[in-house]
């Protein structure tokens, strides 16, 4: 009974928003956020204050063990006390995890996000989660992936997950001052040793910084959240607030201390209090000022399931998966049609309207080859104009030059092509002459003339020169048939 | 020379993550040492990995062989 709260507490504070925390009001300031920025959070309902109406989030259990002792975190509840293995060993190994994200994709349309939030700390479980990242990455194309971590282990892994495609994580920094650090860390375990006090708060901080700018200099998007502990931590966080902002972070989520002393924790054993709502409510303010804040965190288990706010993992144990699901290729169009659909008010199931995927590195303008795309943007173009539904990543099948037309190539064309079927047309700034056939062939359009365009407006003037000419045709063929009579 | 996992273990897998030479087997949540394998990480200073990043105090121990003395 005691144990919820503190699961929570270590999952809020430790792991969870990767792809957990809801979103209730519009509270993320979205100036100074680039269109990019903001296409990119769009769908991550714990990042944008509007995505959490439409979109659903999970978190896969498959990171048990954590490299650093939080005081506020107590080991023995784990998250979410199902997470740990031996009390219900909802534990997952990797492949259970890929094949309950194929269900949960499979259930719930508007699942945009997967994330790996523990219950340890994901990157003290190297194997396990890059062993699921890697799978769901080929599994599950449309999804976002995303992770929580406490930091000290995110140096090594920045390129691993940058390959991966990961573009949201989260890290976990309650202080930037090796003394206020020492008070919140009992220890770190680094390289064979447990380091305590200030040696250890200050390697974790120095690596939390490092790997925070190693994330941010590849493009990826990095929240931090910071636990609110009174007398410890609570004037330092504005210092936390203007560091990060200076490192480029894009988001700031201050969550209260939870502390009981039921939890046994050592600050729940030794009094710590937790902080009053107008105490949390001031800490957000005075950070306000240097990093957008986020105030709707829900402090999310590491094995949540669905809408903000709601939590159906019981729905999706083990036992509960069927064995055989449906080939994932039917699963992902019509997740797209019902995204498409919920984000165009339903203008995408008009006789008008297409799926068009396009080839952007910036997220912004039509910028990149087709053979160097390694994710495709699916818009939903219509009366609604150029709206944009997620993505899709794809293997690279273009190496450079040396190996083109070699059989593994065509076949990683093939899969290409293979998740881009229900799009009428790819945008891209250039397209080899065998790719374009090839694309045509399969009823793909590919449009090359609007290369170095701003997407929305190229896919909006596009598709009305497309009307155009089908109002053209159709007209053409009335007349022929009347023609004809 | 080994490590030995208590009954105070909780099932975290820190252990096991750590362990350079695969000693540690877990079972069902249950968590133990292979004798053979665990050298107590001789070649580490500080002392055995598993020990330093378990978060429970008393759940890994040295084993401490005990000797007949003759009398």
């Amino acid at each position: 009974m005691n144990t919820s709260s503190s699961s929570q507490q270590r999952c809020g504070s430790d792991n969870a928003s990767a792809g957990g925390c809801g979103s209730k009001t519009s509270s993320v300031s979205r100036g100074g956020l680039s269109r990019a920025v903001i296409d990119k959070v769009a769908q991550h309902p714990c990042y944008s204050p509007t995505a959490h109406h439409r979109y659903a989030r999970m978190h896969l259990a498959v990171a048990p063990a954590c490299n650093v002792q939080c005081n506020y975190c107590n080991r023995k509840y784990d998250c979410a006390n199902e997470s740990r293995p031996g009390v219900v060993s909802e534990l997952l190994t990797p492949q259970q995890a890929i094949r309950k994200a194929k269900a949960v994709a499979a259930a719930i349309p508007q699942l945009s996000v997967i994330g790996i939030a523990g219950p340890g700390d994901p990157l003290a479980n190297a194997s396990r989660t890059f062993d699921t990242l890697e799978g769901l990455r080929s599994a599950l194309p449309d999804v976002k992936l995303c992770i929580s971590t406490n930091g000290l282990a995110l140096p090594a892994a920045v390129d691993h997950l940058v390959e991966l495609g990961v573009d949201h994580v989260t890290i976990t920094m309650n202080a930037i001052d090796a003394h206020v650090s020492a008070g919140i860390y009992d220890w770190v375990y680094l390289d064979g040793q447990r380091l305590r006090g200030r040696e250890g708060a200050q390697a974790l901080i120095d690596r939390q910084l490092e790997g925070m700018q190693k994330l941010i200099e590849r493009g990826v998007l990095v929240k931090v959240n910071s636990v609110l502990i009174p007398g410890v931590n609570d004037v330092h966080l504005p210092e936390v607030s203007e560091v990060i902002r200076d490192m480029g972070a894009f988001l700031h989520n201050i969550m209260p201390l939870i502390s009981k002393p039921e939890h046994g924790t050592y600050f729940g054993l030794n009094g710590q209090r937790e902080p009053l709502p107008y105490e949390v409510d001031q800490a957000r303010e005075l950070c306000g000022g240097a990093m957008p804040q986020m105030s709707h965190c829900q402090q999310c288990r590491a094995d949540a399931v669905g809408m903000l706010g709601e939590d159906r993992s019981q729905e999706f144990t083990l036992e509960q998966l069927a064995a055989e699901s449906e080939p994932y290729a039917s699963v992902m169009q019509r997740r797209t049609r019902i995204q498409a659909a919920l984000s165009t008010q339903g203008a995408s199931e008009d006789d008008d309207a297409c799926l068009v995927a396009v080839a952007s590195q910036n997220g912004e303008v039509i910028d990149q080859h087709f053979g160097h795309a390694q994710r495709f943007q699916i818009y939903a173009v219509s009366s609604e104009g150029a709206v944009r539904v997620g993505e899709r990543h794809v293997p690279l099948y273009c190496q450079g030059e040396s190996d083109c037309d070699t059989d593994a190539q065509l076949a990683t064309f093939h899969t290409v092509l293979d998740l881009l079927t229900d799009v009428d047309a790819v945008f891209c700034a250039r397209v080899g002459m065998a790719p374009w056939q090839q694309l045509e062939e399969a009823g793909i359009a590919p449009v090359v003339d609007y290369a170095w365009q701003p997407i929305r407006e190229a896919l909006q003037q596009w598709w009305e020169i497309r009307g155009q000419a089908g109002d053209a045709a159709r007209k053409n063929q009335g007349r022929r048939q009347q023609g004809v009579a | 020379m080994t490590c030995q996992i208590t009954a105070l273990c909780i099932g975290c897998y820190n252990c096991l993550e750590v362990c350079p030479r695969g000693a540690i087997v877990e079972e069902a949540g249950h968590f133990a040492i292979r004798v053979k394998r665990c050298n107590e990480c001789r070649e580490n200073k500080p002392g055995p990995r598993c020990q330093l990043i378990c978060p429970v105090e008393g759940a890994i121990c040295k084993v401490v062989k005990l000797c007949k003395v003759e009398k």
